[in-house]
């Protein structure tokens, strides 16, 4: 999945965090955003793979792209949307 | 915002859709004071505690509460009573009682009707249980606060809890103690009705249930009384209104096969005087009484054929309670 050429409005680096707290830092990290905001989680490993995204989708939020990195990290985009919390 | 311990805390219920770093905040933004004894109240306390939320309790017995500290830096600004039945709290909480066997709660918001939760609690003695039952019925309780403190749920709700432990919910009776919503598209509609009858009164039917709110426009049948019988009906169209039998007997047996109920008659005072006259008083309860309980009235009154105002007037306490009725902004 390319990513679409976009500027997130805010970053986060859950690469050192294990599950449940990967997702926990994404949540919070998106309700902070405003309404349509974008969000750059860099991640790390199948099971944060498998679920931020799936998560991010669940609480209504729009998957924009993830694309894999050199350092064998992923880049995933989220857009807050109104009816996720 | 969270600080890093609270975000490690509550990490867990954090993931919960409803709540996240806002809930969790206005869930440490509340008070609970718990005016209740027991298994009942030790389970809710630590519930509540755990979940990030201050505890005040009646009795100072120490208990599984007593060990977390709050996480909160600023007072929480909101309270919320837990109470047994038959008491009820003041603004916003709990009560918890007991009916046929079963417990029941009923949640209220600041906003909802304690005249409408009065009637609910009025059959309820207090709580009896103890142990596991006990426990059980607290953990449905602080569940019912943390639902409060989170502004979920409609503002009076009620959840029964069988001899058995089987859950379910209690619907709130239908409020006749204040005017119903009525949305501004509805407002807007009736407004047009009753100025298209200008110069006379003007007079319409809401009618609806909880999802929404239906406008029937009615005739003024008084023309047709006054034409027919000027003795017996001195009034013209211009001062007074009356509802066709026949027109209502059919609203009525539309609004039942809808499942809906009449909320309000509205109409209209062509050149003021604003609000619920004594005539309007009359006709509404001609002995003093409610003529249809539970139905409110709605006066617009007109000046130079534009609505200048409209007032409700809901029967509670034994009389008539007027209030203001906003008029939605003109559209030209």
């Amino acid at each position: 999945m390319r990513s679409p050429r976009v500027t997130p409005d805010a970053r986060i680096d859950i690469t050192a965090e294990v599950c449940p707290m990967t997702f926990v830092r994404t949540k919070i990290a998106l309700e902070r955003l405003p309404v349509g905001g974008v969000l750059e989680v860099r991640l790390k490993g199948d099971e944060p793979l498998r679920n931020v995204p799936e998560s991010a989708r669940d609480l209504g939020h729009t998957v924009l792209g993830l694309d894999r990195l050199e350092d064998g990290t992923w880049r995933l985009l989220l857009r807050r949307e109104a009816a996720g919390c | 915002m969270l600080t890093e311990p609270q975000i490690q805390r509550y990490a867990r219920q954090l993931l919960l859709r409803d709540l996240g770093e806002k809930g969790q905040e206005s869930l440490g933004a509340v008070r609970v004071h718990l005016a209740l004894g027991g298994s009942l109240a030790g389970a809710a306390a630590a519930y509540l505690r755990a979940g990030g939320t201050e505890v005040e309790r009646a009795s100072t017995s120490p208990g599984p509460w007593a060990s977390t500290p709050p996480l909160v830096g600023s007072p929480p600004a909101r309270r919320l009573d837990v109470l047994a039945a038959p008491a009820a709290p003041g603004r916003s909480g709990v009560v918890v009682g007991a009916a046929a066997g079963a417990h029941v709660l009923w949640s209220i918001a600041e906003e909802g009707c304690h005249a409408c939760l009065d009637l609910a609690r009025r059959d309820l003695a207090p709580p009896e249980v103890r142990g596991p039952a006990g426990i059980q019925l607290g953990t449905l309780l602080a569940f019912l606060v943390q639902r409060r403190a989170l502004g979920l749920g409609s503002p009076l709700e009620g959840i029964q809890m069988s001899r058995e432990g089987v859950l379910s919910t209690v619907s709130a009776p239908d409020c006749i103690h204040r005017p119903p919503a009525v949305p501004g598209s509805v407002l807007a509609a009736l407004l047009h009705h009753l100025a298209a009858a200008l110069p006379d009164e003007g007079c319409a039917v809401l009618v609806g249930r909880e999802d929404g709110v239906r406008l029937v426009p009615m005739e003024n049948a008084q023309a047709a009384h006054h034409a027919r019988d000027p003795e017996a009906f001195p009034r013209t169209a211009r001062t007074a209104f009356s509802l066709d039998p026949r027109a209502w007997l059919t609203v009525l047996r539309e609004a039942d096969q809808a499942g809906e109920r009449v909320l309000a008659i509205a109409h209209s005072h062509p050149e003021g005087p604003p609000g619920f006259s004594d005539e309007d008083r009359r006709w509404a309860a001609p002995d003093g009484q409610p003529l249809l309980p539970g139905v409110a009235h709605l006066v617009v009154a007109f000046e130079g054929g534009r609505p200048r105002s409209a007032r409700w007037a809901v029967w509670a306490e034994g009389d008539f309670r007027e209030s203001d009725c906003p008029l939605p902004a003109e559209h030209e």
